[in-house]
């Protein structure tokens, strides 16, 4: 197979010039080094899906194990984001021009998808320099190799998607230089790295577009009324952090304020795309008419629109509750669409269900709900949660009502943050690593003062 | 001045009032050197809330504080870290994620990190109490932070924090640990895996710019208590069932009162759990301190020797088939 090297203008480009054995690198190459090298690179760069860090990786692995110096190269659109190795070993980046000569340098690497390998002379000059430059066009960068001259410089193409993408560029002081085994080995090592950077592209390039898609699912920053504080907590089921079937949202100005907590039936991205659309049913619900019997029912008749969304197994419980100052106390009006009944705890301990019922949401079968209109005095807290909660199963059965409400007697007058961490811990405890539903918990305080 | 500050920190947690509590903080930061000098905001962190802290855990401790009135005091205390945190401008010199291992919901001692690591001018991402480490995972393929920083303030969630360092290490991102569940040498982190150690909040900062630009693969854990941790592991809430009902059967029923048989409910498990981390960073002294601390807990309860014996020799029976298992209980907790 026959290898582009540079053309030689100058003396000082070339092949590599055979060395006598003892200087060679090579001789430290045994077959076993050689597999045990190649295995390692491959344990070690299929296990990240991170670009910056696959790239942190290859150059862990050339450098010093197989070169003195590296640089990684991968190309950004018009740029190139070069990684490379300084003499500290701590890895410096930069981001450069695309080369416009096609014909030389990396620009020649990218273009052909073949190795190349020139010959840096010993000599602080211009001409060494136009050698590197092709190459290197990060000064910093460049320094580090120019302390290795003379050096021999291996570029060897990044290759996935059957496009070159980038190129590991490797330097070798001279003495060290790459013979015919060494550039296999090389290339073997740049085809695992380019195989594991390409797939950490396509992971980013698709992890944002879920990113972006799921940001409007997120759980919103709590709001801070005056003499109010909220609390909340969503553990998902799904192996993600922060998309899933349950919700919590909060909307409206400090002095009538809206929350909604919400449970999608069903699991995974497709529960989560609902979760979105309920969410923003009841945001719009709720610009038209904030009492939330209304909301429910502008709710229900939006989201049943959705008629191949919701049946039977499909469907939505919601519960929205609108808060408002009522001299020294909140006043909270709650209604639900099938969702569980949320409790008062009182600041002396005293836990009582809110008696509010209604059916759940996207059947289209609204025949009213009732809304139930509690105080919160101070240090009262309003707590809610989703049958996760409650349905999480452990090695005695469901969490269940009991436990729920005798934990949360404990927490009478404590501020609401502590009241959602002892319920999420205590359900933990009881799950004991098993799944889970989604468990989203929800609590609105009356603070003191 | 920080005394006083630390006491009325502490009477503020003592009626889990924020507002007071954040009142004291900020009176402190001001006399610290005021919000903008972040070295005055981990000042008062370390010194006052932190401090007013650890004499909450001593009540708890001491059966004078309930878990309830514990955990109230604890969620004022963390948000007036985190309020105090929101003042630090952004850090620029790189990206660390603070979390806490799985099972620790010790979630304070992160955030203070999370603050001492601001404050020392990196960016953070604080992800909260007992993270699940596939979810951890794939945070960290999502964003390939810089470091992980993670917090080990219970024996137990050194299992956890194994697995987690595997999975980090896996993403090509290096792990710093720190919480009372690791020796001030540093040597249990080592065992796991991290890359670095830092013995307090502060100095977080200056380990986290010494850890290397990428990792590589955790080796995997070869010495004998490795395969036997991983046993306790799986079967740790059967073990410790196991060993409430022989100390039950042992004490006969109301033999004692119920505070130190609901004590004993938190405090089994936690023992187990030990156990399992012991063999799992090789160091036995994780079961002597467990054994201390067990022993504070039922002592003020009133229990005494004995019965803390019994838990250690019920513990020994359910672990016969385990030989590392049980030679260390036979040498950590009969003393």
């Amino acid at each position: 197979m026959s290898r582009p090297v540079l053309p030689a203008p100058r003396s000082d480009v070339t092949r590599p010039v055979p060395r006598p054995a003892a200087e060679r690198l090579t001789e430290h190459f045994t077959r076993a080094d050689r597999t045990r090298l190649l295995s390692e690179a491959a344990r070690g760069l299929f296990g990240s899906l991170h670009v910056e860090r696959t790239v942190f990786r290859l150059l862990a692995l050339a450098v010093p194990g197989l070169a003195d110096w590296a640089q990684v190269v991968v190309r950004q659109g018009r740029s190139l984001e070069c990684t490379g190795t300084s003499v500290d070993g701590i890895a410096l980046d930069a981001v450069t021009r695309a080369p416009t000569d096609p014909a030389s340098g990396l620009a020649r690497v990218l273009g052909t998808g073949r190795t190349q390998l020139v010959h840096v002379a010993d000599a602080a000059d211009h001409e060494s320099d136009a050698t590197l430059a092709p190459f290197v066009s990060d000064p910093t960068l460049r320094a580090g190799v120019a302390a290795l001259r003379p050096a021999d410089l291996l570029a060897l193409p990044l290759t996935g998607r059957s496009t070159t993408f980038g190129a590991l560029v490797l330097a070798r002081q001279a003495g060290r230089g790459f013979d015919q085994d060494d550039i296999t080995l090389c290339e073997e090592l740049a085809r695992l790295g380019a195989g594991a950077i390409d797939s950490a592209r396509l992971y980013a390039e698709r992890t944002h577009v879920a990113d972006v898609l799921s940001r409007s699912l997120r759980p919103p920053e709590l709001p801070e009324p005056p003499r109010t504080r909220v609390a909340a907590r969503l553990r998902t089921a799904l192996d993600h952090i922060d998309v899933g079937g349950d919700f919590y949202d909060v909307h409206g100005p400090d002095g009538d304020w809206t929350f909604v907590v919400g449970d999608v039936c069903g699991k995974g991205v497709e529960a989560a795309v609902l979760t979105g659309k309920a969410r923003q049913a009841v945001r719009t619900a709720a610009l038209v008419d904030r009492s939330p019997d209304r909301v429910l029912a502008l709710t229900d008749a939006a989201l049943s629109a959705e008629v191949e969304c919701f049946d039977e197994d499909r469907f939505i419980t919601i519960l929205v509750g609108r808060v408002r100052p009522d001299g020294e106390s909140l006043r909270v009006d709650i209604a639900t669409a099938g969702h569980p009944q949320p409790y008062i705890v009182r600041s002396d301990g005293g836990v009582e269900a809110v008696p509010v019922e209604g059916i759940v949401a996207g059947l289209g079968e609204d025949t009213g709900r009732p809304t139930a209109h509690v105080t919160l005095e101070r240090l009262d807290t309003l707590f809610c949660y989703t049958d996760g909660t409650t349905e999480a199963r452990g090695s005695d059965g469901f969490f269940g009502v009991d436990r729920l409400t005798r934990l949360l007697s404990l927490y009478g007058g404590a501020p609401p943050e502590a009241l959602v961490e002892a319920v999420d811990h205590a359900v933990a405890q009881h799950l004991d690593g098993r799944p889970h539903d989604d468990i989203a918990l929800f609590a609105v305080h009356r603070e003191r003062g | 001045m920080r005394v006083t500050s630390t006491g009325q920190f502490l009477d503020a947690l003592a009626t889990a009032d924020p507002g007071a509590a954040l009142a004291v903080a900020e009176k402190a930061l001001a006399d610290a050197g005021g919000p903008e000098a972040p070295d005055a905001v981990v000042d008062v962190l370390v010194h006052v809330v932190c401090a007013a802290q650890h004499e909450v855990g001593t009540r708890w401790l001491a059966g004078r504080w309930s878990v309830a009135r514990e955990h109230a005091a604890t969620a004022v205390s963390e948000r007036v870290v985190a309020a105090l945190g929101d003042r630090l401008p952004p850090g620029h010199r790189g990206h660390v994620v603070v979390a806490c291992a799985d099972r620790e919901w010790h979630a304070l001692p992160a955030r203070v990190v999370d603050a001492a690591l601001r404050a020392g001018g990196w960016h953070t991402t604080y992800l909260g109490a007992s993270l699940p480490p596939v979810q951890l995972a794939q945070y960290l393929h999502d964003t390939g932070p810089n470091a992980l920083a993670l917090s080990c303030s219970l024996a137990g969630s050194l299992l956890g924090a194994r697995r987690t360092i595997e999975a980090s290490r896996e993403a090509g991102v290096p792990v710093l640990l720190g919480g009372s569940a690791l020796d001030r040498e540093g040597l249990r982190a080592a065992r796991l895996g991290a890359h670095g150690y830092a013995p307090d909040a502060r100095s977080a900062a200056d380990v986290v710019a010494t850890l290397p630009r990428t990792a590589s693969p955790a080796a995997p854990l070869t010495h004998p208590g490795a395969d036997e941790a991983a046993e306790i592991g799986v079967r740790r809430a059967i073990l410790a069932a196991a060993v409430r009902d022989r100390v039950d059967l042992a004490i006969g029923p109301g033999a004692v009162g119920e505070e130190w048989l609901e004590a004993l409910d938190g405090l089994v498990p936690l023992v187990v759990d030990a156990v399992a981390a012991a063999l799992l960073v090789a160091d036995p002294t994780v079961l002597d301190e467990a054994r201390d601390w067990a022993g504070m807990v039922l002592l003020h309860r009133g229990a005494g020797g004995e019965e803390l014996a019994m838990v250690g020799r019920s513990l020994a029976d359910e672990l016969r088939e385990l030989p590392e298992a049980a030679a260390l209980l036979r040498h950590h907790w009969s003393a």
